[in-house]
């Protein structure tokens, strides 16, 4: 069932998502939009030929972003490029929400409040050291996790938002929340 | 309403919500694919089976209250360990 719904061709539908979700990856838009593989490609190319999208690697994912985003007055920075391909996944989007909201927070407490591996905890952690968003300060048990610039964060968050929760989301969070 | 009706319209229930669920269940694990969606799929489709295992078992083979009773007794047990071990792991 398609979370979005088709207006107009296909490449106003997929110029009009990747506008309002930039650092969406491929495969998310086609779950999305259901438009098939082919089609996808061929308006890709299109769009970034035209000077409407451009697409990168982050992460080992295709990602799309509007080539002008128009509160910015421009493309989106480079590093904010990065850091929204991120905040497309569920796991570093709770991450940063999570030491946004509480503050610099203990990297085994942060794996546990977000149900994930340590292992998971750590290649995201990583990942959003080298975009520069988190810190990690300390060792030992005195190790925390803090923003750089919670203004950067807070700024992305609302001016980007998520996407939208289909069924099975929902489903997934419901029981992924559940702790004994 | 005859008792016979309401009994096969709740197992045909059970069988068509516990497939549902279980498609559901399925969809999630495949998107992010754990061990505890994976219990919760397995769950849901023993709800699925025992609805057409015990609708089928009333309706057509003429076993008798007792043995349906505890062939479902068996599935609800199944099923209550199954999600009692999905709440436990992470």
């Amino acid at each position: 069932m398609p979370a979005e719904e088709r207006r107009g061709t296909w490449a106003e539908t997929l110029l009009s998502f990747v506008q309002r979700y930039p650092g969406v990856h491929l495969r998310e838009i086609r779950r999305r939009l259901s438009i098939p593989i082919g089609t996808l490609d061929y308006h890709l190319y299109r769009l970034g030929k035209e000077g409407l999208i451009t697409v990168r690697f982050s992460g080992g994912y295709k990602c799309a972003y509007p080539a002008v985003v128009e509160e910015i007055g421009g493309p989106i920075p480079d590093q904010d490029q990065q850091l929204l391909a991120l905040l497309r996944q569920s796991v570093p989007r709770a991450l940063l929400l999570h030491v946004y909201l509480d503050g610099a927070s203990a990297p085994s407490g942060l794996a546990a409040d977000l149900a994930t591996t340590p292992q998971n905890l750590s290649y995201f952690l990583r990942r959003l050291e080298t975009v520069g968003v988190i810190l990690r300060e300390g060792t030992g048990s005195e190790r925390r996790v803090r923003l750089v610039d919670p203004k950067r964060v807070h700024t992305l968050l609302l001016r980007f938002p998520p996407l939208p929760e289909d069924v099975v989301d929902r489903f997934i969070r419901f029981w992924s929340e559940l702790h004994p | 309403m005859d008792l016979t009706a309401i009994t096969n319209l709740a197992f045909a229930g059970i069988a068509v919500f516990g497939a549902v669920l279980g498609v559901l269940a399925i969809a999630a694990w495949r998107r992010a694919p754990s061990r505890r969606m994976a219990l919760v799929a397995g769950g849901f489709w023993l709800i699925a089976i025992q609805g057409v295992v015990v609708g089928v078992g009333l309706f057509t083979t003429g076993l008798d209250a007792p043995t349906l009773l505890a062939i479902s007794a068996a599935f609800e047990a199944a099923l209550l360990v199954v999600l009692f071990v999905a709440t436990l792991v992470r």
